[in-house]
């Protein structure tokens, strides 16, 4: 009797203990906490999940995304800004889409980033990041890179 | 790999996919069987082209909702080309190749010259190949596509005799007083509707086979139209699921999943038929 | 029983029976003969109503009604490996009666099945069709033909292919079909000789073209 009530007192803690963790680690950019993690997933997954974030959005802002892809960037002269994306290929290699992100710390380009089209992984929070001209794009802030 | 299943399970246009994905099978398989028997094995190569076709325009246009092009112009051929064949001047075979040649031509000049989004090579590709489109439906398509195969399901169940009599033999339908016309001109209809449907789930290139496979290979195997017929909708269906959860799992294109789990239940029922024969 | 009128019969713009006057009569036993192309099977699909006379009438007489005609057609490539059993086929004789169920009656079953032992194939009723020999076929689409019609049949060709004792076979069951149903038969056929020993009356379609 007494066994059964130690490790049911010992169980709730441990469930208070991780839902106190889990608030903490919604506020937090630091941790590795992922609501979506991309990286596990299979590729027509990834791509089938990617095409929902471009074309519902509104859907998964917020949520906390971890995904593995091929870097790139280019050069917008229109509003003179420079955009980095994780960009990722169906399973059939024919078609390709990407999530624009933003680092946490600022970083120099191209210096503190990995060259074209290498692999990468990153951790952020989604969101959705409207125009002045009314059409926005899904863009994953505050992210880091995970080796 | 089974956690990773009801983990994936959990989204909700897997479970879209599933569902439409087993109807379109479903519908697909039984009018393979009469379209195999009628010698129309490649219609649904021919029209899945058209298909490809009025999308190209219907993407040119910007029409809210692509079918409301696609399926009209989509069944006019399929009548055309059903319904004409007897006495028209090109013979069967050479129209569907002629028509579907064609259309896949016009289609990608379209897309290519007017092309409305960056990406036209993943257009076309995903188009054709249909490696996501059945994850990527959007919950409109999802609902018409429900309606849709239900509509061809009764059509179909409450014509099955008259089907299977004018599959049979045509001439003597008409003499017994079956209005064979508008009965082929109903089939002609379901026809392009399952099509349309079927592309969403293999592409346009791979229609072909999701219609002909589970009846060829029913036909080895069963000797009733009706047990032949129940036996290509289970082979389609059982493929179809195995292949869409393959495809996700593994991270393959759905289209070819699926044809390739096609493929394997066709040389299951052949050689079991060769090793029957053997025996007797 | 059925009277002909100046009847023109033809596919496009081709005409294969011109303005052709004829009668068939109740008890006729009529063999039409003569050579590949003259518009033989063309005058029977006249007379079953699959192809519309482009000028002329085909005047059904004596209260005789399309749905007492069986035909018999010349048989298909694609029906000689198609997958159905004897029973599918010959019950398919009754679509016309437009039903919509999904299922046969009793009675349709019962006739059905003695339509299948008048043609001495009862004990094929669950066989494959496609597994059968030529003549079990022939007989087979004879009973379907019988399904479908009470007084009078219309036979394309329906010993063509057939090895002698199946012709044979075929021949006797008609010739019973004749005798004891009181049936009337227009038969189109190649087989002069057997023509002229069973058939009450002769029509050669060389003399008409001419």
């Amino acid at each position: 009797m007494y066994k059964v009530l130690s490790r049911i007192t010992i169980i709730a803690i441990l469930c208070l203990f991780s839902l106190a963790n889990k608030s903490i680690a919604a506020d937090s950019t630091f941790t590795n906490h992922v609501d979506i993690d991309l990286s596990r997933m299979s590729a027509t997954m990834v791509y089938s999940i990617v095409y929902q974030m471009v074309t519902e959005p509104k859907k998964f802002v917020g949520k906390r995304i971890k995904m593995k892809g091929a870097f790139s960037s280019y050069y917008d002269e229109a509003v003179d800004r420079r955009f980095y994306g994780c960009v990722i290929k169906d399973a059939l290699a024919c078609c390709s889409q990407g999530l624009a992100f933003e680092t946490f710390k600022p970083r120099k380009y191209p210096k503190d980033f990995p060259s074209e089209g290498s692999p990468i992984t990153i951790i952020g929070r989604f969101d959705y990041e409207k125009e002045e001209d009314g059409i926005g794009f899904p863009i994953i802030r505050n992210a880091i890179f995970i080796k | 790999m089974f956690d990773q299943l009801l983990f994936y399970l959990d989204f909700p246009f897997v479970r879209y996919a599933i569902i439409v994905g087993t109807l379109i099978s479903l519908c697909s398989s039984l009018l393979g069987v009469t379209l195999v028997l009628k010698r129309y094995s490649y219609i649904g190569g021919g029209l899945s082209h058209v298909a490809f076709g009025a999308l190209a325009i219907a993407s040119v246009l910007k029409v809210t909702n692509n079918m409301f092009i696609i399926l009209p112009v989509t069944i006019i051929v399929a009548v055309l080309l059903l319904c004409g064949g007897k006495d028209a001047r090109i013979k069967g075979d050479a129209a569907i190749a002629m028509v579907s040649a064609g259309a896949l031509a016009i289609g990608y000049l379209i897309m290519n010259i007017f092309s409305a989004s960056a990406n036209v090579a993943g257009d076309v590709c995903t188009t054709l190949f249909g490696s996501m489109s059945i994850l990527t439906l959007k919950s409109t398509d999802v609902y018409l596509c429900v309606a849709l195969s239900i509509v061809v399901l009764l059509t179909f169940v409450l014509f099955y005799h008259k089907i299977f009599a004018i599959t049979f033999d045509e001439n003597f339908a008409r003499a017994t007083g079956v209005n064979v016309n508008l009965f082929n001109l109903l089939i002609a209809i379901i026809i392009a509707v399952i099509i349309v449907l079927a592309m969403n789930l293999v592409g346009a290139l791979l229609v072909s086979a999701l219609v002909v496979f589970p009846a060829l290979s029913a036909m080895r195997v069963f000797k009733s139209f009706f047990s032949v017929t129940i036996a290509a909708a289970i082979i389609s269906v059982v493929c179809s699921l195995a292949g869409i959860l393959v495809a996700i799992l593994a991270g393959t294109p759905v289209g070819s999943t699926i044809v390739a789990m096609d493929i394997a239940a066709f040389l299951i029922c052949y050689i079991t038929n060769f090793i029957r024969s053997r025996r007797i | 029983m059925i009277k002909c009128r100046n009847l023109t019969l033809g596919y496009g713009c081709k005409n294969i029976v011109n303005s052709f006057d004829y009668e068939i009569n109740s008890g006729d036993y009529l063999c039409i003969i003569g050579r590949n192309g003259c518009g033989k099977t063309t005058f029977l699909r006249g007379l079953a109503g699959i192809l519309r006379p482009k000028s002329g009438k085909i005047e059904l007489c004596d209260n005789l009604q399309r749905k007492q005609i069986g035909y018999l057609p010349q048989i298909t490539i694609a029906q000689k490996d198609f997958p159905a059993s004897v029973e599918e086929i010959v019950l398919s004789a009754f679509q016309g009666k437009s039903l919509l169920l999904p299922f046969y009656g009793r009675a349709l079953r019962e006739r059905a099945r003695e339509c299948l032992a008048l043609t001495r194939t009862e004990n094929l009723r669950k066989a494959c069709f496609r597994e059968l020999s030529g003549g079990q076929k022939q007989r087979v689409l004879l009973a379907r033909a019988l399904c479908a019609a009470e007084r009078m049949l219309l036979l394309d060709e329906p010993v063509t292919g057939l090895d002698p004792e199946s012709s044979q076979n075929m021949y006797s069951i008609i010739k019973e079909l004749h005798e004891q149903k009181k049936m009337t038969i227009v038969m189109v056929t190649h087989d002069v000789e057997a023509a002229t020993k069973y058939a009450t009356r002769i029509l050669d379609f060389n003399e008409i073209v001419k």
